[in-house]
């Protein structure tokens, strides 16, 4: 069946490339239309699934800004490809002001492995407003009481003995582990990595006693810990979280200074009017302080803040090169 | 029980009621409709289910499959043309009927033993379920790769009579899963380096393709003129209905047991238990030389079986994610986009969730005797609207609903190419289920398969040593090696006799 | 249209045989010993095994065919072709020009098209074709908020 659709592949790449061309002349009326923005409706293109985090999170965030604007900003899903799909769609979208998109970390690994020429400056940040950072779990009745009974019993172990999950091969969870287990001067084939689709089965994994050791982070594990199956050892941020204080930070538990976790932030094309983006980022940051939007972040407990423009062009700056460094460890990069 | 009561407030509703009402009349005229299949009525909801959140979404496909099923008997009572594969295990003895003159007991026992077997099913879900979610919770990587082995073999072996062709599909599933970078490995695979590849080939789309497409080619090639409506006045649908509960309880229970059960098992879905139980009555009924001219035994044990086997074939989805038959196949792709990923954490993280299925499918048997009733009622004018109109209209949908869920003109084209290779392909026998469960399953069984092997480092041993892992390896085993074990136990007892001489 | 078993066994042996050789060249993940070759290479494996089990078992069985390929009866009815080559002709019509067109102007004569090929008379064609528009055009552009392409009347979207 693979090898059949190539003939409406071809029409299908022709008619985009003459709508795309037929756009930008249209789009040559260029800033004069930056005062009457926005006049029709914007696209939000979210690189992951319907009902996932990210998703769920676009679309708060599209309502809210609905309702600013006072034109429909309907969410479009552009899944696929560990979310290449979706940060090239962003990438390569008219800059008009009317396609913005969510970035995730993924953005800053990407072209490391080779899936993408694509990186974060194919965009204009409009700002980042959630990070969450991965935590290290294991089984409840597993015998290391703290990250660092762990972390000694993995520089002990013989290559391979330990067995680790939480995500795909480079995945964000497994790059959380490998930069500890760098940090630790452990190399990082030590722990042999079980790819999963997502948190979930690497947890579900863990708790049936298939892996030692998961990645993930707290939201993601909060069904497995209130039934007593797992436990967690430490987050891999600088400070305690608010929603768990009780779970130490890496540092306090072990250490070691290394710090990990998704995040999300929103993006438009790059070469999108100025003025349009200082209105998005007023607009967005306003959105992302209503009640509304901090009530829903904290019902799903994923965690808020705002580092809007320059801030967030840093961070990501800072992300992909921490990315870069962590998956020539793990012999990821291309 | 906060979770049960949350449950009750996720299903009635206004907008879940509401779309409750309106995937009921959807289902009952798709099933109605000859050559509208129950599977093509879940797979054009798809694209609307997108838009849902995510109880109202199960409430449509829920409801749509049980109507959809029920009203597959309306045309094959009185067109001699089944609505939907579950009735053609009946259609025959059923039009038998209407043509002695019995068409409201026909559809009536199909309605009332439909909802009864469908309750049924449901109960046992309700038992069952929690309980294998408790014991799933405990398995890795190695028991979800040999269950899944053993699935899709007792799928091919059990569900299909040209086990090869089915077994070809399969695998064409396994490949057409196989593109794009969704793998363990998230390299790349069969994109020629296209970007739209590199996303895979989507669900929707390629179900959409060969569940309905195919329908519409078929039909715009199909010369056979259809069948004249038998045309006799359907005054009480519910009469004699008592009576036959009465008569043939025996009938009942057996038939809402085999039809769970058969539902159960991978890939065995509702036709595959209306046929079965057709024939277990016609063995054990009192009167077997009645069957065939216008008996209604069969109808009501076949009728209570194939609508129990809708539930029956929602445990091994919520449970382990491995579709019971088509139709589910596509709710559990419906779950993975709605994030609600099957699996025993489902019963852990989200009870409500469950709940309100379970509420959902108690609901759904329950609507089904009155709006059955007055589907029955206009049956003849539905059969009446012709299809020449409906086509176009389905095949608009089509493109449409293709597009909806990446807004990519690429879809559209592999509905195109998924619709003509499925219309192909069954022309010639091959069975179009096996496909749908590889696409399915194939992603499942690739990644617990290159877990398996990581974790085992190389040992094979490691693959049988947990006990549950080992126990369904050796089944997949002795399945598979059946027929060659068949031939050498037959050649030693040939070969004893002699022997001992 | 039937194609003889022989032919369809040869086919899939021979896709079986490319996914072989496109999955040898693929690599192993870092620091693992599996790869994403295992699967498909699996799959490919079998698909041609079954496949030449198709072809053998198509020649050994009895003939039911005239030939290698037998078509319906459709290809005596000039309108069943049409309506055939218009189902597969205007979905990909569809394809190349609802993003330069718009779905506005692109669905109309495709649904006309797709009723009379079936046998519908014009006016009742006419007026399904536009109510049909209509409809899924308000379902979808409207309620679900699915980006129909507007092409040529994208000045004039609302």
């Amino acid at each position: 069946m693979t090898t059949l659709n190539v003939s409406p592949l071809t029409f299908g790449r022709r008619t985009l490339l003459a709508a795309l061309a037929g756009a930008a002349v249209l789009a040559a009326a260029g800033p004069a239309a930056a005062q009457t923005w926005p006049n029709r409706p914007i696209t939000m293109i979210v690189p992951w699934g319907a009902g996932g985090g990210t998703d769920a999170t676009a679309r708060m965030i599209a309502s809210l800004l609905e309702k600013q604007l006072g034109v429909p900003v309907p969410v479009v899903n552009r899944t696929g490809g560990s979310g290449v799909v979706g940060h090239q769609a962003i990438a390569s979208a008219e800059p008009d002001g009317y396609t913005i998109g969510i970035a995730t970390l993924e953005i800053g690994g990407m072209h490391h492995q080779g899936l993408t020429a694509l990186t974060h400056e194919a965009y204009e940040p409009i700002g980042l407003y959630n990070s969450d950072p991965a935590a290290i779990f294991v089984r409840a009745d597993s015998p290391y009481k703290t990250a660092k009974d762990l972390v000694d019993a993995v520089a002990k172990s013989s290559d391979r003995q330990f067995k680790a999950s939480g995500s795909a091969q480079g995945g964000v969870n497994h790059l959380a582990l490998a930069g500890l287990l760098k940090a630790a001067g452990i190399p990082t084939a030590r722990v042999a990595w079980v790819p999963s689709e997502g948190a979930a089965p690497g947890l579900q994994d863990l708790a049936a006693g298939g892996v030692q050791i998961a990645t993930a982070s707290l939201p993601e594990a909060a069904a497995l810990m209130a039934a007593g199956r797992i436990r967690p050892l430490a987050i891999l941020a600088p400070k305690r979280d608010a929603a768990a204080p009780d779970v130490p930070t890496l540092q306090e538990a072990a250490g070691l200074a290394w710090s990990m976790g998704s995040w999300r932030g929103i993006v438009a094309p790059k070469g999108t009017p100025a003025p349009v983006v200082a209105r998005l980022q007023a607009e967005v940051g306003k959105a992302v302080e209503t009640a509304d939007y901090l009530n829903f972040m904290k019902s799903k407990g994923y965690a808020t803040g705002w580092t809007p423009g320059e801030g967030f062009r840093a961070f990501m700056v800072a992300n992909d090169k921490n990315l870069g460094e962590t998956l020539t460890e793990v012999g990821l990069k291309k | 029980m906060d979770a049960v009561v949350t449950a009750f407030g996720m299903v009635f509703n206004t907008e879940t009621l509401l779309i409750i009402a309106a995937s009921s009349i959807y289902g009952l005229f798709v099933g109605a409709v000859p050559g509208l299949t129950a599977t093509m009525a879940l797979a054009l909801l798809v694209p609307l289910t997108f838009f849902m959140d995510p109880i109202p979404a199960l409430a449509a496909m829920v409801t749509t499959s049980a109507m959809a099923i029920f009203a597959g008997d309306i045309p094959g009572c009185l067109l001699r043309m089944p609505g939907t594969a579950a009735s053609a295990a009946y259609t025959d003895e059923s039009f038998a009927m209407s043509r002695n003159g019995h068409a409201d007991t026909a559809l009536g026992a199909g309605l009332v033993f439909s909802a009864i077997g469908g309750l049924f099913g449901t109960v046992v879900l309700i038992a069952c379920a929690p309980i294998l979610a408790e014991f799933a919770l405990n398995f890795t990587s190695f028991e979800y790769f040999w269950l899944i082995l053993l699935g899709i073999t007792c799928a091919i072996a059990i569900s299909s009579d040209r086990p090869l062709k089915g077994g070809i599909m399969l695998v064409l599933g396994f490949l057409v899963a196989s593109v794009g970078l969704s793998n363990p490995a998230a390299f790349p695979r069969f994109t020629g380096g296209n970007t739209d590849l590199m996303g895979g080939i989507g669900f929707l789309p390629l179900l959409i393709g060969m569940f309905a497409t195919s329908e519409i080619i078929r039909y715009a090639l199909d010369t056979k003129a259809r069948p004249p409506i038998i045309d006799q006045p359907i005054v009480n649908v519910f009469a004699g209905m008592w009576r036959l509960t009465v008569k043939y309880p025996v009938q009942i229970v057996r038939g809402s047991v085999l039809g769970t059960v058969v539902g159960a098992l991978p890939g065995a879905g509702s036709d595959i238990a209306a046929w079965m139980s057709y024939a277990v009555s016609k063995k054990f009924s009192k009167e077997p030389e009645k069957f065939g001219t216008g008996h209604v035994e069969g109808i009501v044990e076949s009728g209570a079986a194939n609508n129990s086997a809708l539930a029956g074939a929602w445990i091994p989805a919520l449970v382990f994610g491995i579709p019971g038959d088509t139709l589910t196949a596509i709710v559990i792709g419906v779950l993975y986009m709605k994030n609600l990923n099957p699996g025993p954490t489902l019963f852990t993280t989200n009870p409500q969730n469950i709940y309100a299925i379970y509420i959902l499918f108690i609901f759904a048997n329950l609507i089904m005797v009155p709006f059955g009733w007055a589907t029955i009622k206009v049956a003849k004018r539905i059969l009446a609207v012709p299809r020449a109109i409906l086509m176009p209209v389905i095949l608009l949908f089509c493109i449409v609903g293709s597009f909806a869920m990446n807004n990519a003109a690429f879809d559209i084209g592999i509905m195109l190419v998924a619709g003509f290779v499925a219309y192909i392909l069954e022309e010639n026998d091959f069975p179009v289920a096996p496909a749908i469960l590889g696409v399915v399953l194939g992603p499942m069984l690739e990644e617990n398969l290159v877990k398996s092997m990581i974790k085992s480092d190389g040992h094979v041993a490691d693959f049988f040593e947990r006990p549950i892992a080992g126990v369904l390896g050796v089944a997949t085993l002795v399945v598979w090696t059946w027929p060659f074990l068949r031939i050498a136990i037959g050649r030693l007892r040939a070969r004893q006799p002699r022997s001992a001489a | 249209m039937k194609i003889h078993d022989t032919i369809l066994g040869l086919i899939f042996a021979l896709i079986g045989v490319a996914v072989l050789v496109t999955v040898s060249g693929y690599p192993k993940m870092p620091g693992q010993d599996v790869g994403p070759a295992v699967f498909p290479g699996t799959a490919g494996a079998l698909l041609t095994v079954f496949g030449l089990m198709l072809f053998v078992k198509g020649r050994l069985a009895p003939a039911r065919m005239r030939g290698l390929v037998e078509v319906g009866p459709w290809v005596a009815s000039p309108r069943h072709i049409l309506a055939g080559l218009a189902t597969l002709g205007g979905i990909l019509a569809y394809t190349m020009l609802a993003n330069r067109l718009g779905f506005l102007i692109v669905v109309p004569p495709l649904m006309f098209v797709w009723h009379l090929t079936l046998g519908i008379r014009w006016p009742t064609a006419l007026v399904s074709a536009l109510l049909t528009t209509a409809i899924m055009w308000g379902l979808f552009y409207k309620v679900l908020g699915v980006p129909l392409p507007w092409g040529l009347l994208t000045r004039y979207a609302f």
